[in-house]
This record gives C-alpha cells, sequence and structure tokens, in this order.
C-alpha cells in the first residue's frame, strides 16, 4: 500500500492522470475508498489549501489540485452509491449573489470544501434567495455560502439572509459570506455566521460551526 | 475657495473642462488607475500618502476622486484638513452622474463590463503595479504559455475557463462623456464587445458631480464631508458611507 502515498501526492502537486491511474490501481486491489478519500485526498487538499492561505500555492495550482481530486473521485463517486457515509456527507451550497457574476473565488471555496469531504452543490453566480432556499430545501443543506465581489451587489447576502428569515429556516443552515469587499464586521452586521477572507479558511469555519472534527 | 483634488486618472479629462468652468482655485493631482489592481491596503496607502502630503498647506478642503473602490475608502481618517468624496460604489456611478442611477442600471444589466475613455487610455499598468498586483499574487497574470510550460497543454482548456475573470460577462456599456476620443474608443468598446459575442450600449455621461466637487456644492445625499478627527465608516445602507468620530 506504500503507493497510495503518490495519490496524496498528486493531489497536492496537480497531476489529475496519476492521481486517476493510482486509484484505478487501488479500487483494482478493492482498497476501501474510504481510506483513499479521507487518509490520502482529503489530507493533501487540507495542505493545499493551507498553502494558498500562505501564499504558496497560486490559484492555477490549487485548480490542478481540484482537478486531480475531481478526478479520483468520479471513479470512487459510484461506489458509493447507497453508502452511508455518502449519504451522511454535509451538503454545501455555494452561489455567487443576485447582480454578481464573478466566481473566482467562490469556485475555489467549492473545491476545498469538496476536499474537505463536503457534498457541494453550486449554484453558479447571479443567484437570487430563492434559489438559495429552493436549493437547501432540494438537498438538505446545512451550510450556505455566498459569495459578492462588488460593493454594489454585496447587499444580496443580507436579502438573502432575510429571505431565509421571513422563511423561517434561518437557523436550520449555517450561513457564510465572502468576497473581495466582505468584511467580519459587515457579516455581522447582517447577521451571517461567519466570513473568513480566503476559501482555505472558509472550509476550516464551516467545519468548525458545523462540529466537524477536522 | 482653495481646494486640493486628488483623484484617479480615469477622470482626467472629465474633471479638466470641470476646472475650467470653476470659481475655485483647485490644485489637482492624479494618481495611476493601476493602484486598484493592488491589495485594498495599498491603494489606501498610497491614496493617504498624498493626502498627508497636502494635509498641512492650507486648503479648505481635499478633494477624493473616488468611490467605494475596493472599499479601500473604509476608515479613511480626516486629521488637519477636511476631505470631501462623492458617495458611489467606483468611477461609472461618479461618470454617470448619479448614484441611484448607476445602481439601477447595475442591477438590471448583470454582467456588464463598464468603459470609459479614462478606463480605456489607463488600461495598462506599469511594471512596479503589475508586480505588486492581485493578479500577480494569485496566479492570475499567468501566460497561455506559463500555464502550458508548468501544467502541460492538455490542462490549458481547463485551467483557462476557470482564470478568465469576465468569463459570465455579457455586454459592455460605455459611458461617454464627450470628451477627446470618445468616439474612436466607443467604436474601440463595440467591437471588443462584438468579438466577445457580448450586447454593447453606449450610455450618455454626466459630469455634474464631478462639476459639484470641484465648485464646492457638496449637499449631503450626494457628498460625504469628512472633518478633521472624522473617519468614514461603511453604513450598508444607501447612502453608502458616513463618518464618525475616529478613536485616536
Amino acid at each position: 500500500m506504500d503507493y497510495l502515498e503518490k495519490l496524496h501526492d498528486a493531489v497536492l502537486n496537480g497531476d489529475p492522470a496519476t492521481a486517476i491511474s493510482i486509484t484505478e490501481k487501488a479500487l483494482a486491489e478493492n482498497i476501501d475508498p474510504h481510506v483513499l478519500i479521507n487518509d490520502y485526498m482529503v489530507r493533501a487538499m487540507d495542505e493545499v489549501g493551507r498553502r494558498f492561505e500562505k501564499f504558496e500555492y497560486f490559484i492555477p495550482q490549487l485548480l490542478m489540485s481540484a482537478k486531480a481530486m475531481k478526478g479520483a473521485m468520479a471513479l470512487i463517486k459510484p461506489l458509493l452509491v447507497g453508502d452511508s457515509v455518502q449519504d451522511i456527507s454535509v451538503c454545501a451550497i455555494t452561489g455567487t449573489v443576485k447582480g454578481d457574476v464573478h466566481d473566482i473565488g467562490k469556485n475555489l471555496l467549492g473545491a476545498l470544501l469538496e476536499g474537505g469531504g463536503f457534498r457541494v452543490v453550486d449554484l453558479g453566480t447571479n443567484v437570487s434567495p430563492e434559489q438559495f432556499i429552493e436549493a437547501v430545501q432540494k438537498h438538505e443543506a446545512k451550510l450556505v455560502c455566498m459569495s459578492a465581489l462588488l460593493t454594489t451587489t454585496m447587499p444580496g447576502m443580507k436579502t438573502t439572509i432575510d429571505v431565509f428569515k421571513e422563511a423561517e429556516i434561518r437557523d436550520q443552515v449555517i450561513m457564510l459570506v465572502g468576497g473581495a469587499p466582505v468584511t467580519h464586521h459587515f457579516a455581522e452586521e447582517i447577521g451571517a455566521d461567519g466570513y473568513r477572507d480566503n476559501a482555505s479558511a472558509g472550509v476550516v469555519l464551516a467545519k468548525e460551526l458545523l462540529g466537524i472534527r477536522k | 475657495m482653495h481646494l486640493k483634488i486628488i483623484s484617479c486618472e480615469v477622470f482626467q479629462q472629465e474633471l479638466s473642462n470641470c476646472l475650467s468652468k470653476t470659481t475655485n482655485e483647485v490644485e489637482i493631482e492624479f494618481i495611476s488607475k493601476g493602484i486598484h489592481d493592488l491589495r485594498q491596503h495599498e491603494m489606501k496607502k498610497r491614496i493617504v500618502k498624498s493626502i498627508r502630503k497636502n494635509d498641512d498647506k492650507g486648503f479648505d478642503a481635499i478633494l477624493l476622486g473616488y468611490g467605494l473602490c475596493n472599499t479601500w475608502v473604509y476608515g479613511l481618517k480626516a486629521e488637519i484638513t477636511p476631505l470631501v468624496i462623492p458617495r458611489s460604489h467606483d468611477c461609472i456611478g461618479i461618470l454617470m452622474g448619479s448614484h441611484t442611477k448607476y445602481e439601477n442600471y447595475f442591477h438590471n444589466n448583470p454582467g456588464t463590463y463598464f468603459q470609459s475613455v479614462g478606463w480605456m487610455e489607463n488600461s495598462s499598468n506599469s511594471n512596479s503595479i503589475k508586480k505588486r498586483s492581485l493578479k500577480k499574487l494569485y496566479g492570475l497574470d499567468m501566460t497561455d504559455k506559463e500555464l502550458i510550460t508548468q501544467f502541460g497543454k492538455e490542462n490549458l482548456p481547463y485551467l483557462k475557463a476557470r482564470l478568465d475573470q469576465t468569463r459570465n460577462y455579457k455586454k459592455i456599456t460605455f459611458i461617454d462623456t464627450q470628451v477627446e476620443m470618445s468616439k474612436k474608443l466607443s467604436k474601440a468598446a463595440q467591437e471588443k464587445a462584438e468579438s466577445n459575442g457580448w450586447a454593447f450600449e453606449e450610455l450618455e455621461g454626466n459630469t455634474r458631480l464631478l462639476q459639484r466637487l470641484v465648485d464646492g456644492v457638496w449637499n449631503k445625499n450626494e457628498f460625504l464631508i469628512i472633518k478633521p478627527g472624522e473617519k468614514v465608516k461603511q453604513t450598508y445602507k444607501e447612502d453608502l458611507i458616513e463618518s464618525v468620530k475616529a478613536t485616536p
């Protein structure tokens, strides 16, 4: 099983071809898919996030790591259908709020959430409060991550939280906010559960607030 | 009044026209638009440097030719001379002449890339800015050649699709303030829109906010005056910013 460390390294170094070939080999040898995910890939993505947070990794490197993990997960996922562990993985909804079409940061968060073991449903950009609510209900999500890159669209985060309150489902979800103009103070003011200034720290906060051990 | 204006260079032509019509004595300083591409605190540091240099020179006020622009303005303190800033998200609201008009247009046209003569004329950055830019910090400035060398040709389409910050844009709106080069650059903006497969619209600009700024007509709903000892605070309301007492 020594070769499995290469799976960790392939995700860390953003090498999709190696990540896929090692996963194929491991699955052919009946190695537990959960071991591949939790002991190798999640650990690698944690390190990717740490490096990104410290500006040791650029966005292209993070994207390549995400691609490597996604490639390996595509082989693993069919084996997890009906699996109890998969079923209980926490669903996170990500989206850029209404009026805003920027998504680089939001997509990085999505990649790191997936890397951290979340089931991510991405609603894309220009997402209305009603679309967030619909997705939470449909996927029984526990986490909502909203992004905005502009001061013009930031108020959409407050509107979304207010609509969740009106629909009486605000208490059922953790709502996090992020994006260039967003601050801790803004997050507090609009009633969000938290804010971080980078995707990696956002994942750590989400786990903390949801009581998920690292 | 004896005023100093420290402004983004995107307003160069519009402000020159406004200054030719004002009765105030206004000293002007332009700062490179490129500082918008730096980290927020670095942008702030650069503008504050110019403010402090002029703080004790006896101006009646120092005017700022900026909007919230990347939120640089939050926490900005007035020390000796009062500061005056238009209430606008960015230069586009200022060039439209109305923050409300901009907000309405913005929300009715998601995914719009705004352009003006000043924007287009100052679109390339100096090497010093490039080196310190957010693009550089995050690796968003990598060329195709660099991406291929580091990640392989097969990964280029995947990376390019995710690194393009304008990939969800659908429209270019050119704000025409009737300055030199307006026609030529509007045409260039239209051609860019066409080559991207985006819609194009030309909107008539309005320099009334810039004129009022240099004329000293600072009505409360359009301008924020920060008195010495006060600082700028975000409001999350239509007025965008307010001034509060700064803690020493």
